[in-house]
């Protein structure tokens, strides 16, 4: 691991780039973990920012269909050797595609895009929570304070203890890693926001900062509940995209204070994926 | 070797590979990371009296092979455009084409007007055809006699192109063609998406925002060579070609249907380097063929 400090964002230099597949592993039952060689996005990459990917091989007039591309945060990330990972479960074409690919065939990536986390000003205990593949930047974002000496707590969701990513990737990191189970097949039983609950309540006034991932609904509630405790959250939001670079405009996101008073929607792709929970509505 | 260069009018253009509106933002988007050279024209995301916020999501659905967009013509108003869009724009050294949208002629004849004081801009592509915002912009190239009567509105305060862009929702586009070439259009651009639809079968909602939207990517370029090729039989002006065009191949069929130049859409999204590869792979095509300009495939196919 790199103890080196990752640059800002701002210096992130995006590009599209051929990256050959290195792995790609079921790591859980429908979730792959595929690891490209993409030197030139590890080098500036971002916790919290995203790749987005041609899930059809790169050759000529590649197929139409999936036509777009899939956006995916990098996951992790290794500058010296010139890899990132990525994370997905198959839910539809795009990912299923993504899925047979071999070793040493060549995806076609447009990274490193969006903002990420806002990694500056800690005063508090730091809270990373995910629900499901929602676990994908977390990694990173974990490497990155361990590379700054900085402790963390992990709070992991899934639906049940085979769909769970990241326990030991998180801990490995000097995560305290607390897991929650729709089933209760590992952990406690219920939702990861449950965890939070829980945590918020026994850290009241902590001036904490909670990083949270996973689908819309989750992220809602998080989100409800950092602002009731007063706590500050960034979320990095999952959603359909087109380009993933801004120019076609696909992904709006409300802001918090209404569209006419900030008189435009923000976009997922240029003004996040990560937003502060007070930014946003849902 | 081959020259791609083409004139529509008296302007030259230094390809026929353009990118379509509201598939390249104003330029800035990709400039620093994509080579603008071989590109003919960029024709700037429309640009309406007033900055418009756009359609809440979904705005974007996925089909086989295509794309429902409903985006609703977000822009940032002539004014902004003018002071903030159009400087960035001149220093590419690329042809610029406006393209203007409005909701009566009024509105396009008052974006126009301001246009016209700046310099940097060669031509006017007129939105006519946008199904994703209720006062539409359709009705103007869906009856023949308004295409003419607005077209002519523009003609008359400028001697910059004029170009209508035209919907592949009507029953004879050679007539709103043959409309748009009275009413004294140097070029038709053609087509615009189409209307379409998707429904989610689990919560039985439509797809994105407006019910439909427009449709548009690889799976519509069959509709659109027909279209083209009906337009450019009916008409002498320039056609420039747009629908699904995802690489040389696509566009050759569309030179050879009767388009002077095309433009390069939904693909942009996937790979914003399209065009410039479009431009490259034409000119191999031609310099194989022994041909030395476009002018000799345009509207040149054949039938036994």
């Amino acid at each position: 691991m790199s103890i080196s400090i990752m640059p800002e964002f701002s210096n992130a230099k995006k590009g599209i780039f051929s990256c050959p597949v290195l792995t790609n592993d079921e790591v859980a039952p429908g979730i792959f973990l595929m690891r490209l060689h993409a030197p030139e996005i590890a080098a500036t990459v971002w916790p919290g920012q995203f790749v987005n990917v041609k899930t059809s091989a790169e050759m000529p007039d590649a197929a139409c269909s999936p036509l777009l591309r899939r956006p995916f945060s990098v996951c992790e990330a290794n500058r010296r050797a010139g890899t990132i990972a990525i994370i997905w479960k198959i839910i539809g074409p795009g990912t299923f595609s993504l899925a047979q690919h071999q070793p040493g065939t060549v995806l076609s990536l447009i990274g490193p895009l969006g903002h990420g986390f806002d990694l500056s000003n800690f005063q508090g205990p730091i809270v990373l929570v995910a629900g499901g593949v929602g676990v994908a930047p977390l990694p990173i974002l974990g490497m990155e304070l361990a590379a700054r000496r900085l402790s963390f707590e992990a709070l992991l969701g899934a639906r049940n203890a085979d769909e769970l990513w990241g326990e030991r990737e998180l801990a490995a990191l000097g995560g305290n890693v607390q897991i929650s189970t729709d089933d209760g097949s590992r952990g406690e039983k219920g939702l990861v926001t449950n965890l939070l609950v829980q945590w918020l309540r026994h850290h009241k006034n902590s001036r904490a900062r909670i990083f949270a991932c996973g689908p819309m609904p989750m992220l809602n509630a998080v989100a409800k509940l950092c602002l009731e405790a007063r706590v500050e959250a960034q979320l990095a939001i999952e959603t359909m995209m087109g380009c993933g670079f801004g120019i076609c405009m696909g992904c709006p996101i409300t802001p918090a204070a209404g569209v006419e008073r900030i008189g435009r929607y923000y976009l997922a792709c240029l003004d996040g994926p990560v937003f502060s929970a007070e930014t946003i509505r849902f | 070797m081959a020259v791609l260069q083409i004139k529509i009018r008296d302007i030259e253009f230094p390809t026929p590979i353009f990118v379509a509106s509201g598939t390249f933002g104003y330029g800035q988007e990709a400039a620093d990371w994509v080579d603008f050279k071989n590109l003919g024209a960029i024709i700037t995301k429309s640009i309406g009296p007033q900055p418009r916020i756009g359609n809440p999501a979904p705005r974007l659905f996925e089909t086989t092979a295509g794309l429902l967009n409903s985006i609703g013509l977000q822009n940032v108003g002539v004014q902004n455009f003018v002071a903030e869009k159009l400087p960035f724009l001149r220093t590419l050294g690329v042809p610029i084409i406006a393209n203007i949208a409005g909701r009566s002629l009024d509105e396009y004849v008052e974006v126009a007007r301001i246009l016209e004081a700046h310099e940097g801009i060669v031509g006017y592509e007129l939105n006519f055809s946008c199904p994703n915002v209720k006062e539409g912009g359709l009705e103007f190239s869906q009856k023949a006699e308004i295409t003419e009567r607005s077209t002519r509105a523009i003609r008359d305060l400028t001697k910059r192109l004029v170009i209508p862009k035209l919907t592949p929702n009507v029953a004879r586009v050679s007539e709103i063609a043959k409309a748009a070439e009275a009413g004294g259009a140097d070029a038709v651009s053609l087509i615009n998406t189409l209307a379409g639809m998707a429904i989610d079968i689990e919560t039985w909602q439509p797809r994105i925002n407006t019910i439909v939207g427009g449709y548009s990517g690889p799976a519509i370029k069959p509709v659109a060579l027909a279209k083209v090729y009906e337009a450019a039989r009916a008409v002498k002006i320039s056609v420039i070609g747009i629908g699904g065009i995802m690489n040389w191949q696509d566009a050759v069929e569309f030179f050879l249907a009767g388009a002077t130049a095309v433009q390069i859409g939904t693909a942009n999204f996937v790979d914003p380097r399209t065009g410039a590869a479009v431009a490259d792979g034409l000119r191999e095509y031609l310099d194989a063929r022994q041909l030395k300009n476009i002018d000799e495939l345009v509207g040149q196919i054949k039938f036994k």
